[in-house]
């Protein structure tokens, strides 16, 4: 905002201190202000979700007024550059290519979407978003998760689904009540812990539409004509077509400023005087509103010099207006009116492909260089690659098929084929999840757990990493087996939640609050407590083979092979008992060192606490005599769901310091987590009871494995 | 075995231990879900500050408290896990870790003993050698006029263990506390965590005392301490208190002014105030610094440029996030900022929280010590378990 007050004020400067003394010199009354600098409506901010306006301008239809019905395909050399283009949006600097991913993720679900038989991305999606609104908002790509949203505000629904995509078109009509609706809910309830699933539903679409409609006006400033040419003064100056967006003004600027000058104007014709000073104020008008519109547009343009600061201030990319206004105050800015003015070239040049592909790859090129001042560019093009590779559905694909081939070396037991393939399987999928995780760790510059969306990989690939070694060693297929079918479901899941994070976020690496901002105790404390679920977990895992087996009577013959998943279960409580117990002290050290208490008894820290005195306690009950096999594998059990209730559970209160994680919906899957596993604790302790009884009656308690 | 012998050895046992641990895990749950009903500062003194939960969720259920499972557990691990441990080359790791995690009980009892916090709150060129408590209460009494001040205190636990109505004498501090001697003493009673000073009325009869027409209503607890307001019943009987009578007063935690009367000829003020800690050193705060991140509201960082000044000598200091200011056994911590609905531009407090803790660093080595413990431990019991899966190996082939 102070940006545009220093442009405003700039231009303003240069007209007013014209129109004014010169109005009254000329005797006359100055024209009436109708800049409506309050009135001026511009779309709401929708980043912090904190303001929902009701007035957003309608989508411009194209620049020459015809209507399309469709557009020629985006080639993929053009989507290559675009998404390569860096800018900083959520306090991060990030490719194009994130930005329209998690955008289009946010408002459409997914990262695709069919149109007109083609199937476009996020790139395409939002390029014609942004270029060719009048298309685009005929995309079906709004999904409404819940029809009752449209319902409450009275729009009939029954054609289509209950959770059904919408085109922006079609929900126009109940645009205003919408936000009207979203902007009462954060007026009543200013709390977003008080709201109800309908609440969030109804605020979360307004915020949805919002980006949306931000997409649509990105290049509005670009294509529109300021009125250079309405007199001749001007003409004179920027000529008779003298183009669209900033740029056509910034041709002409320093003689603007001297046509502005009071002299100027004193020494015109008196009948040109009020003229040309009403044909400045229409441009100042113009001027303001587009700078508005254009303040809330993408920061594209980095700093043109290098920030010299002991105080490590972030450097802030800016719009397309506050390069306007760099230029207008005559302050370095060659590098980035050429982007600007490439940029709002492109418009102009939307149907012509061999046209626009320099375009692109000029502005491309000309962003990345201002980038590398500031030493930001570097990751770009890694961050473009990594989503392309989409590293996790890579790996989801392997451990699945590790999975499939486990399962059949179980049926074949003497064939050695498919116990090596799910090894070899085994392995890719590993090395995909931890190249995956390396890079975001490369990217962000910080170690790999600093989300929820990032514990889940972090436990996966820990968990897929011990079962391996414990295979290693074991050679029973009974790990190799846990290591596929949890790397599986740790990917789906990841998968799954990365579109939670996408809603709330925008992003699945966001800037991190300033407690949370240190790379030691993050890389200590944080990758010792999820090291320490993920062994949790893995024993969990494990023990429902001894269960399960125990109680289908598999293997009756075999007690070697329950006697080795009892080893593993043992082995992988101890190594989880180290990284709980050494993770939550060094929590609390963390803790005392930032807020001055060891232990505040918050939830987080009371679920890490619980991990550690159930395993604990199973060690020691263990040791004691007083559980053996059985009760050992049940309390295993137990202490996963204690696991899950530490990583999941607490984050549902909704209250204490660690709250960090989107939840809706994840209830559900966590009832059905703990009903699952209930039941397996409930019928094994019934199985246990029931074989304890028949042996004691039958007098042989010693062979028992209990 | 004689009893002492067996009572040794039950208190030393791994069942007892497994048992306390079962209870502990216990609480913390119910604790845990507790918390977003009732607040955590009522959960804490409930489930884990007590000798007794009385009821779980409003039912009578009965358990031990999180303070009688800790001390049962200490002596457990002193005596089992410590004392009683015959150390060998088998077992070195769990007496290292034994070890360690009784450092931690024991820091955690120093701090439970002899530490206290609080927060200061400073303007940019506001200055302060006081800090407040969070949540404990203190009366305070002092002679208007005088200078410099000299404060009379009666802080919350004082007036809690009594119970009800309680005569406090009015001199026993030493001559620093009270030099110029209190010409009366003072009494306690009625005290409610949390009310509200309302008029009786039609509509109100209060069972507890009225002064001038007022009386304190009692409100239930909030979930969030801060809100908790509480007021008391304070009576001052003159020493000469046949010439002049008692007086009494309505204290309230948020009244604006404090009570005055007069004794002797000379004034006094009392009030129910958050008990105030002096520092050894003042600080003035010269400049906050808030950094968001670019473009959205998320605080990247924030910091206080403060001076410090001890006696005659003053040094220039940075307090920020994870870096805090240590000196003479209190530790600075930057802790938030406001007010939180500030708008740019706004002027903007700091907050820091204040601690003096003797056992700070011991978490610290007593989590060097365990971690110790745990990998001579477990790598002990890894070597043995690829032994033995190697020789299985072996005889398998």
């Amino acid at each position: 905002m102070n940006i545009q007050i220093n442009a405003l004020s700039l231009f303003l400067g240069i007209v007013m201190a014209i129109t004014v003394p010169a109005a009254s010199l000329l005797g006359q009354d100055a024209p009436a202000d109708t800049t409506g600098s309050n009135d001026v409506t511009v779309p709401a901010p929708t980043e912090t979700g904190s303001e929902v306006d009701e007035s957003a301008p309608p989508v411009q239809d194209s620049p020459s007024g015809d209507s399309l019905s469709s557009r020629a395909p985006w080639t993929q050399e053009i989507t290559d550059a675009v998404g390569r283009w860096p800018l900083q949006h959520g306090g991060r600097v990030k490719p194009f290519d994130t930005f329209a991913g998690f955008t289009m993720l946010k408002i459409n679900g997914r990262r695709s979407l069919k149109v007109d038989g083609e199937k476009i991305g996020p790139v395409a999606w939002a390029m014609d978003c942004m270029l060719y609104p009048e298309l685009a908002q005929h995309y079906e790509c709004i999904l409404v998760s819940n029809a009752e949203i449209l319902t409450a505000i009275g729009f009939d629904t029954s054609e289509r689904k209950r959770s059904a995509r919408w085109s922006y078109s079609a929900l126009q009509p109940v645009l205003t009540p919408l936000f009207t609706s979203a902007q009462q809910v954060m007026e009543d309830k200013p709390e977003a812990s008080d709201w109800t699933l309908i609440d969030r539903q109804t605020v979360q679409l307004a915020q949805n539409i919002r980006s949306l409609e931000d997409l649509f006006h990105a290049f509005d400033t670009a294509r529109f004509p300021f009125a250079l040419s309405s007199v001749e003064e001007l003409t004179e100056i920027f000529g008779e077509s003298p183009g669209t967006g900033f740029s056509s003004i910034l041709t002409g600027v320093e003689a603007l400023e001297e046509l502005a000058k009071r002299e100027t104007l004193l020494a015109l014709p008196p009948d040109r005087q009020s003229v040309v000073i009403g044909a400045l104020e229409q441009l100042q008008e113009q001027l303001f509103r587009q700078m508005q519109i254009s303040d809330r547009g993408i920061a594209w343009f980095p700093p043109e010099q290098e920030i010299e600061s002991t105080e490590n201030l972030p450097t802030v990319w800016t719009t397309a207006s506050a390069v306007f206004d760099d230029a207008l105050a005559g302050k370095a800015s060659d590098l980035r009116v050429s982007v600007l003015k490439d940029l709002e070239s492109l418009p102009g040049v939307r149907d012509e492909r061999e046209l626009f592909l320099p375009g692109v790859v000029a502005i491309r090129d000309q962003l990345l260089a201002i980038a590398e001042i500031h030493g930001q560019n570097k990751r770009i093009s890694m961050e473009v690659s990594f989503y392309r590779m989409d590293y996790f559905y890579r790996a989801l694909i392997c451990f699945m098929l590790a999975f499939v081939v486990a399962s059949i070396s179980w049926l074949k037991p003497d064939s050695k084929l498919p116990v090596k393939s799910t090894w070899v399987l085994n392995f890719f999928g590993l090395a995909l999840l931890v190249t995956g995780v390396v890079i975001r760790c490369i990217i962000q510059g910080r170690p790999p757990v600093t989300t929820l969306y990032e514990t889940i990989l972090f436990i996966t690939a820990c968990c897929v990493i011990t079962a391996l070694v414990m295979e290693w060693y074991d050679r029973r297929q009974i790990a190799l087996t846990i290591a596929s079918f949890l790397g599986a479901l740790g990917c789906f899941l990841s998968m799954r939640y990365e579109l939670k994070e996408a809603v709330t976020a925008g992003d699945t690496m966001p800037s991190l609050v300033a407690v949370l901002d240190t790379n030691f105790w993050l890389s200590t404390h944080v990758t010792s407590v999820t090291l320490g679920y993920s062994a949790g977990l893995l024993a969990a895992a494990i023990a429902h083979i001894w269960l399960i087996g125990k109680l289908l009577g598999i293997r009756k013959n075999d007690p070697d092979f329950y006697r080795s998943i009892t080893r593993m279960v043992y082995g992988t409580i101890c190594f989880g008992l180290f990284f709980s117990i050494v993770g939550t002290i060094l929590g609390g050290i963390w803790a005392n060192y930032s807020w001055g208490r060891f232990w505040g008894w918050d939830p987080k820290e009371n679920g890490a606490l619980m991990i550690c005195l159930a395993e604990l306690m199973i060690l020691h009950a263990r040791m004691g005599g007083f559980i053996r096999e059985h009760g050992l594998h049940i309390l295993a059990v137990v202490n996963g769901m204690i696991v899950a209730f530490s990583w999941w559970g607490v984050n549902l209160l909704g209250v204490g310091l660690h709250s960090y994680g989107f939840t809706d919906g994840i209830l559900i899957t966590l009832l059905l987590f703990y009903a699952i596993e209930g039941g397996v604790v409930l019928v094994s302790l019934i199985h246990r009871f029931v074989n304890l009884k028949i042996y004691t009656s039958g007098g042989s308690a010693s062979s028992t494995s209990t | 075995m004689k009893w002492s012998e067996k009572f040794l050895k039950t208190l030393g046992s791994q069942g007892l231990a497994a048992l306390m641990m079962l209870f502990l895990l216990i609480l913390t749950f119910l604790g845990t879900l507790e918390q977003a009903e009732t607040g955590l500062y009522q959960v804490q003194k409930k489930y884990f500050e007590s000798l007794l939960v009385t009821d779980v969720f409003g039912y009578p259920i009965y358990l031990p408290g999180g303070l009688l499972c800790m001390v049962i557990f200490s002596v457990n691990l002193l005596v089992g896990g410590i004392l009683r441990l015959r150390v060998s080359k088998r077992n070195l790791g769990i007496f290292i870790i034994h070890v360690g995690i009784a450092v931690m009980m024991a820091a955690g009892l120093v701090k439970l003993v002899a530490s206290n916090d609080g927060f200061l709150t400073l303007y940019e060129n506001q200055e302060s050698s006081e800090y407040v408590s969070h949540h404990q209460w203190e009366v305070v009494i002092f002679e208007i006029g005088k200078s410099p001040v000299f404060e009379y205190r009666v802080q919350q636990d004082r007036w809690k263990r009594a119970d009800g109505d309680v005569l406090l004498p009015a001199q026993p501090g030493s001559e620093q506390e009270n030099p110029m001697g209190l010409p009366f003493s003072i009494e306690i009673s009625g005290a409610l965590d949390n009310c509200r000073p309302l008029p009786a009325g039609p509509n109100w009869f209060p069972d507890s005392l009225k002064i001038e027409g007022w009386a304190l209503k009692k409100l239930a607890l909030d979930a969030e301490n801060e809100r908790n307001i509480p007021g008391l019943l304070l009576r001052m009987k003159p020493a000469d208190e046949e010439n002049h009578p008692a007086e009494e007063a309505l204290l309230w935690g948020a009244q604006n002014y404090p009570w005055t009367f007069e004794v002797e000829g000379r004034s006094f003020a009392a009030a129910l105030r958050k008990i105030r800690y002096s520092m050894p050193f003042s600080i003035r705060l010269d400049n906050f610094e808030k950094v968001d991140h670019p473009g959205i509201a998320t605080a990247k960082e924030y910091r206080s440029d403060v001076t410090q000044t001890t006696g005659n000598s003053n040094r220039q200091i940075r307090i920020e996030m994870n870096d805090p200011l240590r000196d003479q056994g209190l530790i600075l911590f930057q802790s938030s900022w406001g007010p939180s609905n500030a708008r740019p531009g706004d002027t903007l407090y700091s907050v820091f929280a204040v601690v003096r803790n003797p056992s700070d660093h011991w978490p610290l080595y007593s989590c060097i010590v365990i971690a110790v413990g745990m990998a001579i431990a477990f790598f002990q019991k890894f070597l043995k378990y690829g032994r033995q899966q190697a020789s299985r190996r072996i005889k398998d082939s």
